[in-house]
């Protein structure tokens, strides 16, 4: 019914659908409402957001401005723009979350580094003899700076002279 | 295609032949001529006031940049502005998706009631242009716009396939679902409300 109000069908399928309304009253009463509702369309829609003349002058002011602007760099990117829209803002949304995910990592990058153990060279210390209340078997102890991967103070062991 | 179509098309050439020759009142002369109905088009699919007099600023820009590449043999000139139209009026409620009511509507600022009219006739009026627009806009994308350019623009179908980019028998057929979705929703309000819209204008 709808193809054959809006004049889809083929001029053979018409004639059969037309024969067919004629025969049967249902068929005659829903092709009349079918076709009235698709003259208050036609009727209806054109009016739907008729612009104010004033307004649309005021628009032609504003895109004469435009036209008479001087073709430059930034009138062909506002173009690109203009027909990208929705791909830039979803190309920005994700450039706003990379970032925001990325920024913590970039700030706290010093701080991190900075709490790396790092292996400390062996620094040089003095030498000093231990008191003579110590045993005989081990006379002399030797304080020395071991490198250390834990970071802070080296080390010190006492180290036998002998086995210097 | 009839006759005073033709002379249309023929007189649409001659303006754009005088405009790409360096004559502005050319360029004013196609804006008066499409401006009205474009921006029908692109509230009706739009139902927002400001989106569309962006749209249609955009694509009468669009189309006087680049009215050389324009060629009459493959379509008319309204086909052409339509099609951009179109096409940025899809990226729009791409982008609006979830929020595609008009402001104003809500404020009622587009109701513009003539001052002789009575309060009642005024809610009526609204009560139809509200039923209207809530029922086009309920429509998918596809079926609003072959709905609004068959009915709202009096396209045959074979324009409409060319504005919507696809072939004559999807438009025939989103039309006629268009149709039949409208209906749906629209009578149980009552025939009664498009009624006193079509008596408003």
């Amino acid at each position: 019914m709808a193809r054959f109000v809006s004049g889809d069908l083929s001029e053979a399928a018409r004639r059969r659908v037309g024969r067919f309304i004629d025969e049967c009253e249902d068929c005659r009463r829903e092709y009349l409402r079918h076709r009235e509702f698709a003259q208050k369309l036609e009727r209806s829609l054109p009016a739907l957001g008729a612009p104010r003349p004033q307004r649309l002058d005021e628009l032609w002011t504003s895109l004469q401005r435009e036209l008479q602007a001087p073709a430059s760099q930034s009138s062909w990117l506002g173009e690109f723009a203009a027909s990208n829209r929705s791909q830039i803002s979803y190309g920005l949304v994700i450039l706003a979350i990379a970032m925001a995910l990325l920024l913590p990592l970039a700030l706290g990058f010093h701080t991190s580094l900075s709490q790396v153990d790092l292996p400390r060279l062996p620094q040089l210390v003095n030498i000093e003899t231990t008191p003579d209340t110590l045993s005989a078997e081990a006379p002399l102890i030797v304080a020395t700076a071991q490198p250390s991967f834990r970071g802070g103070a080296p080390v010190l062991q006492n180290t036998p002279a002998s086995s210097l | 295609m009839t006759e005073m179509r033709r002379q249309s098309h023929a007189e649409v050439d001659a303006i754009i032949e005088r405009a790409l020759a360096g004559d502005q009142v050319g360029y004013a002369e196609l804006y008066d001529r499409f401006a009205a109905s474009l921006y029908r088009l692109c509230y009706s699919l739009l139902m927002n006031e400001q989106d569309a007099e962006d749209i249609l600023q955009e694509s009468f820009l669009y189309a006087f940049k680049n009215l050389r590449r324009f060629d009459s043999r493959k379509a008319s000139l309204k086909t052409w502005l339509y099609t951009i139209a179109v096409s940025r009026c899809r990226n729009t409620y791409r982008r609006k998706r979830f929020h595609l009511v008009d402001i104003t509507q809500w404020l009622g600022l587009e109701l513009k009631a003539p001052p002789a009219e009575a309060p009642e006739a005024s809610l009526i009026r609204r009560d139809a242009n509200e039923s209207i627009s809530k029922a086009l806009l309920d429509l998918s994308p596809r079926l609003r716009e072959a709905i609004v350019l068959r009915y709202g623009q009096g396209m045959t179908y074979r324009e409409i396939s060319e504005v919507m980019g696809c072939p004559q028998k999807t438009a025939e057929s989103r039309v006629r679902l268009g149709h039949q979705r409208l209906k749906k929703s629209l009578q149980p309000v009552g025939a009664g409300l498009l009624e006193e819209l079509l008596r408003a204008h």
